[in-house]
């Protein structure tokens, strides 16, 4: 009964809207013509009959004139403004269309990676699988060209195994996550520095603070991923400076946090640096570093799941740095 | 000798779990779908021809590892039976819900061939030496 008369009301006022243009027309002409009357009576009452008799019919022919003209006016501007409201309002729906289509294109793409993923992987099953049995069953028969052969197969394998992994952890972002938390930052930095400490050691990098870290509202498991991404390829592409530095720091940047992980590496290539997020870029190859150019886009995902944003500045043989902002939360 | 149920549709798969499973006291049977699987279990009368443990493949064609663990579950005969889930993923939910249908454990087809191995031998020796063996009551 309630949504009927609900229902009732809105179609009444889409009608006025509708027809705004018409009803304010009526009313600015009808206001006019009262005017015109109000004047000519206020005239009638102050002159004489000679002036009356002239005057009259012109005042009353010009207020109508005025009253048509001042109605048509706003007749057309009523009907200009309806017309590019109902404009916009086609654009949005328009707009808010392609978005839903692009959502869904974009969730068919990810449970397509995750059953591609899937299949791909028991092959992978099969090849390591048999391989391994054949080394066994060859022993010490497997040797020279043959065992070099046989070994790029296994190794082929291998990394084949470690790209599946990341592009099915690449369809996971987003779509299946743990319950969000407060995860402090000062130890899971510390975790990150730790794991990575034997080539931190070997690089004799010094890895630098700049001040201590907030607590962040997300998952421990994807914020250790967007951060051990970023201080490992920091790590990994430090190069050979001076002093090798890594420097961590953290600031409040509005309803934000802005983390930076800042290295005096390598840098990225100019010609590179518009790809960096972009899957399976990798751009050092002649540095011999594994690596599948899957974990910046895997940063960028969790960092915009999460209602943050990700940029770098970064100049060759310079340094590179990542900044990544990441929401406050309700309890900042 | 105990026998172990493999039901799993890849070939190359099923003759390396095999290796894993295999020993002088365990004899593993494959079947390549749940329906051949299922139409010998609950037919059987004679629990000694039961196995003792039914290694099941998650993601088979037709009828999937879910519904045949479902099946197993529901039958007077064979519902006491280990059934320990192979999969080539981890995927949470699907875990979850093998574990609420009664699955026994999971075994996940690791490309390392070595660990891969390793589990299953642990897998078999656990269920093989702790589960009671069918009898006739049941």
């Amino acid at each position: 009964m309630q949504e009927a008369h609900q229902s009732n009301q809105a179609e009444k006022k889409e009608s006025f809207d509708k027809n705004r243009h018409f009803h304010y027309s009526i009313l600015v002409f009808a206001g006019g013509i009262i005017l015109t009357f109000l004047l000519w009576d206020a005239y009638l009452n102050n002159n004489s009959q000679i002036e009356k008799s002239v005057a009259s019919p012109l005042i009353l022919a010009m207020g109508s004139l005025f009253s048509i003209a001042a109605g048509l006016f706003v007749w057309s501007l009523e009907s200009r403004q309806g017309f590019m409201e109902r404009e916009v309002h086609k654009r949005t729906v328009e707009l808010e269309n392609k978005n839903q289509e692009l959502q869904e294109k974009n969730k068919e793409i990810e449970n397509f990676i995750h059953i591609i993923s899937h299949d791909l992987k028991a092959p992978l099953v099969s090849i390591q699988g048999f391989a391994s049995i054949l080394k066994n069953e060859l022993g010490a028969a497997l040797q020279g060209a043959n065992l070099d052969y046989f070994n790029r197969i296994v190794t082929n394998a291998k990394n084949m195994t470690v790209l599946l992994q990341d592009l099915l952890e690449f369809s996971r972002v987003g779509r299946i996550e743990d319950e969000k938390e407060k995860v402090d930052m000062n130890s899971l930095f510390q975790e990150i520095v730790g794991e990575l400490r034997p080539e931190i050691e070997k690089k004799k990098i010094q890895v630098k603070n700049a001040g201590r870290f907030p607590a962040l509202l997300g998952t421990k498991k994807r914020l250790h991923q967007v951060f051990m991404n970023l201080v490992g390829n920091s790590v990994k592409y430090i190069g050979d400076p001076n002093s090798p530095t890594i420097t961590l720091g953290c600031r409040e940047n509005g309803s934000f946090y802005e983390f930076q992980v800042r290295d005096n590496g390598v840098g990225i290539p100019q010609e590179a640096q518009s790809k960096v997020f972009q899957i399976f870029q990798r751009f050092h190859p002649g540095m011999g570093i594994e690596g599948t150019g899957v974990g910046l886009s895997i940063v960028k995902k969790i960092v915009e799941t999460n209602g943050g944003s990700v940029r770098f500045e970064s100049a060759p043989g310079v340094g590179t740095t990542f900044f990544v902002t990441w929401p406050k939360g309700r309890n900042g | 000798m105990d026998k172990i149920f493999l039901i799993e549709d890849n070939p190359d798969h099923a003759l390396l779990i095999t290796k894993g499973l295999a020993s002088d006291g365990a004899e593993v049977i494959y079947y390549p779908d749940g329906q051949s699987a299922l139409g010998f279990l609950e037919k059987e009368k004679q629990p000694e021809n039961l196995p003792v443990l039914v290694m099941l493949d998650l993601k088979l064609p037709g009828m999937d590892g879910f519904e045949i663990l479902q099946r197993i579950r529901s039958n007077s005969r064979c519902k006491r039976i280990p059934v320990v889930m192979l999969t080539t993923s981890k995927y949470k939910q699907e875990i979850n819900r093998a574990y609420e249908l009664g699955a026994s454990g999971f075994v996940t087809k690791s490309e390392d061939f070595s660990e891969l191995l390793g589990k299953l031998a642990r897998v078999k020796d656990y269920w093989l030496k702790t589960v009671e063996k069918p009898d006739a009551g049941g």
